[in-house]
């Protein structure tokens, strides 16, 4: 018998409400975890995606739209560049590495990458199986796409278009000669092979020229975009304008164009904080009312347990367990509910969809979380701890 | 064991209670009696350490109690002083037992289950420990609400109209109840009442006069 006993039988005597002032703080808490968790994980994944891209050069256009068709492979790409142009600032010695892309096709949805080794090294992706490609029509296929039905040794025909249910080149099937492991990025969503298997079936559809040799290209060979990685971060400054300013090409940082995107996400977040903050402001002034309604039915008890021999001040901490009780209790049941919303819509959001959530994970800003019930309880408990407080037990048991 | 001096008690201006001397010994019951508005409940609060009164002494087993501040005043209450409701206030929330446990725990004792079963047994509600309050039958939670006032073993036990709604019988059976265990922890009994059942088993009788 302690305080403890008393606060968990005198709230267990009125589960019912109880459980619903709960409810209401579990909810608030909830929507800020799983607005936590998204907020973190699209970013984490952003990141990710675009690792060991400093610059992406591409067609004229919106420079949104190049970052997120090239990198992110979520939009069309804003057109394609000369296969020269874009070799003369890989040769540029501010430049590290480059990493040439070409898009144009898809298989049953996923994208078909044209590029070279390197975009394998930049994601430090493993072979679960097979080899990488050493002649065109050869593809090697990212983990999702592998467990979609696309095997190892599986043969099957680009369509043209970055979506489903364009053209067919089914005179040129391409043969899975490698999956790779997970990488939890954007890459287990692509079947990448080389620029020259594009080419072939692009070239095959003007001129049936498809012998061309490994190493040699035409002029007019074109791809989509190059992404550049800087060899010091000096270049950032002058490589970029060198770019937009001396070619028709266009220049564009994916960390830039993130950031302007997640500040117009930002904007979305900032308004269900908001709500979720009116939420948790609903659950405090709820378990102040219970707290509060509860003490004209209960002042002879307090009296009474006064009359035991309890001094005011534990009747105030009896108080004040009450609610951080509600309120913790409901904190934690609001970050479980927050992590499987999360996890419920991984589950079901379609395996097109870029972003694969996770409920399991936890992020640091949740530990804030922790200080909430304190926070909330405490207010709740303020007004019903001081009355409690203030009353005379003499009094109250005067009339009865 | 208990012993109030020249006490008065005003609200606004207005004297509530007042008694000169008033002394009782240890296992003594009595009365307190006066017609309605006289000061009883007042001065049965003054001398449970509930309320401090506006002048005079209240001492319990030689403790001054003005002498103690508001938290040790508690305690003290807690300790050696059992109260008797007229309508009981057991807590709800809580088993019989545990009613039993809480006054040993405001107290400051250690919890002692087995004592607190004990008690119950003393006075025939053993079977009933585990139960809510609101499951009991008038004389159980009577019973029950002298097991809490009785389980710390206090120098004073006070009641207050313990009987007015009571019928004959069992108006009697309490009476007799506070009476015995008062006289089993030796502590000084006060109740105050007015009715005339009580007043043919208690010989001492305090009467306040209605104050003006
Ligand atoms: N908290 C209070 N504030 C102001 N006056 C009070 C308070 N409590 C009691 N009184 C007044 O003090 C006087 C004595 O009250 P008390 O309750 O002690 O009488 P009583 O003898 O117990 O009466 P009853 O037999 O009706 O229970 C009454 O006039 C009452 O109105
Ligand atoms: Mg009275």
């Amino acid at each position: 018998m302690n305080l403890w006993t008393l606060a968990v039988a005198d709230l267990r005597r009125y589960r019912l409400s109880n459980s619903l002032h709960l409810l209401l703080m579990a909810l608030g808490v909830a929507l800020i975890t799983a607005l936590l968790l998204l907020a973190s994980q699209i970013a984490g994944r952003f990141a990710r995606d675009a690792a060991g891209v400093d610059l992406v050069v591409g067609a004229k256009g919106s420079p949104l739209q190049l970052i997120l068709s090239t990198v992110y492979h979520l939009d069309i790409p804003t057109g394609n560049i000369p296969l020269d142009e874009a070799r003369r600032w890989a040769a540029n010695p501010m430049v590290a590495s480059a990493t040439p892309i070409s898009l144009g096709d898809n298989a049953r949805g996923y994208r078909i990458v044209g590029t070279t080794p390197a975009m394998l090294e930049r994601y430090g992706a493993r072979f679960a199986s097979g080899r990488i490609w050493q002649a065109p029509m050869e593809a090697v296929v990212g983990a999702d796409v592998a467990r979609d039905g696309f095997r190892q040794d599986a043969r099957f025909a680009g369509s043209h278009g970055l979506t489903a249910g364009g053209h067919v080149h089914a005179d040129h099937p391409y043969r899975v000669v490698g999956v790779l492991a997970p990488t939890h990025t954007v890459l287990d969503r692509l079947i990448l092979t080389s620029l020259d298997s594009v080419w072939a079936i692009h070239a095959d559809h003007d001129d049936h020229d498809d012998d061309a040799p490994d190493d040699g290209y035409h002029a007019d060979q074109e791809i989509t975009a190059l992404l550049l990685r800087y060899r010091s971060p000096i270049a950032a400054i002058s490589l970029p304008r060198m770019i937009n300013m001396q070619s028709k090409l266009q220049a564009a940082s994916p960390a830039f164009e993130t950031a302007r995107l997640m500040q117009l996400l930002g904007l979305g977040f900032t308004t269900l904080k908001a709500l979720a903050g009116v939420l948790l402001l609903t659950a405090a002034l709820s378990i102040f009312i219970a707290l509060y309604t509860a003490l004209e039915p209960r002042r002879y008890e307090l009296a009474v347990l006064r009359s035991l021999g309890l001094s005011r001040g534990r009747l105030v901490v009896l108080l004040w367990l009450q609610a951080l009780v509600l309120s913790g209790a409901g904190t934690l049941l609001g970050v479980l509910l927050g992590h499987f919303a999360i996890a419920l819509l991984g589950a079901l959001s379609p395996q097109a969809s870029g972003i694969r959530l996770s409920g399991t994970i936890a992020v640091a800003p949740e530990l804030g979380l922790l200080a909430l019930p304190l926070l909330v309880g405490t207010l709740a408990a303020a007004l019903p701890a001081w009355r409690a407080y203030r009353s005379d037990p003499a009094t109250t048991l005067a009339d009865g | 064991m208990l012993s109030l001096q020249a006490i008065r008690h005003r609200y606004d201006d207005r004297t509530a209670a007042r008694v000169e001397v008033l002394d009782l010994a240890a296992g003594e019951p009595a009365l307190l009696l006066g017609p309605s508005g006289s000061g009883k409940t007042t001065l049965l609060h003054i001398a449970a350490g509930l309320l401090r009164p506006s002048e005079g002494l209240v001492r319990i087993g030689g403790q001054s109690l003005t002498a103690l501040d508001d938290i040790a005043l508690d305690r003290f209450r807690g300790r050696h002083v059992g109260i008797v409701f007229q309508r009981l206030h057991l807590i709800g929330s809580l088993t019989v037992l545990q009613n039993l446990l809480a006054a040993q725990y405001g107290a400051g004792l250690p919890v002692d289950i087995g004592h607190g079963r004990a008690t119950l047994a003393a006075l025939g509600i053993e079977a009933q420990a585990d139960v809510l309050p609101a499951r009991l039958s008038q004389g159980q939670a009577q019973r029950a609400a002298v097991a809490r006032a009785t389980v710390n073993r206090p120098q004073l036990i006070v009641a207050d109209e313990p009987t007015a709604s009571l019928d004959d019988r069992n108006a009697d059976a309490v009476l007799n109840l506070l009476q015995a265990h008062a006289r089993a922890c030796e502590a000084a009994l006060l109740i105050a009442t007015h009715d005339a059942r009580a007043k043919a088993c208690i010989k001492r009788q305090i009467t306040l006069e209605a104050s003006a």
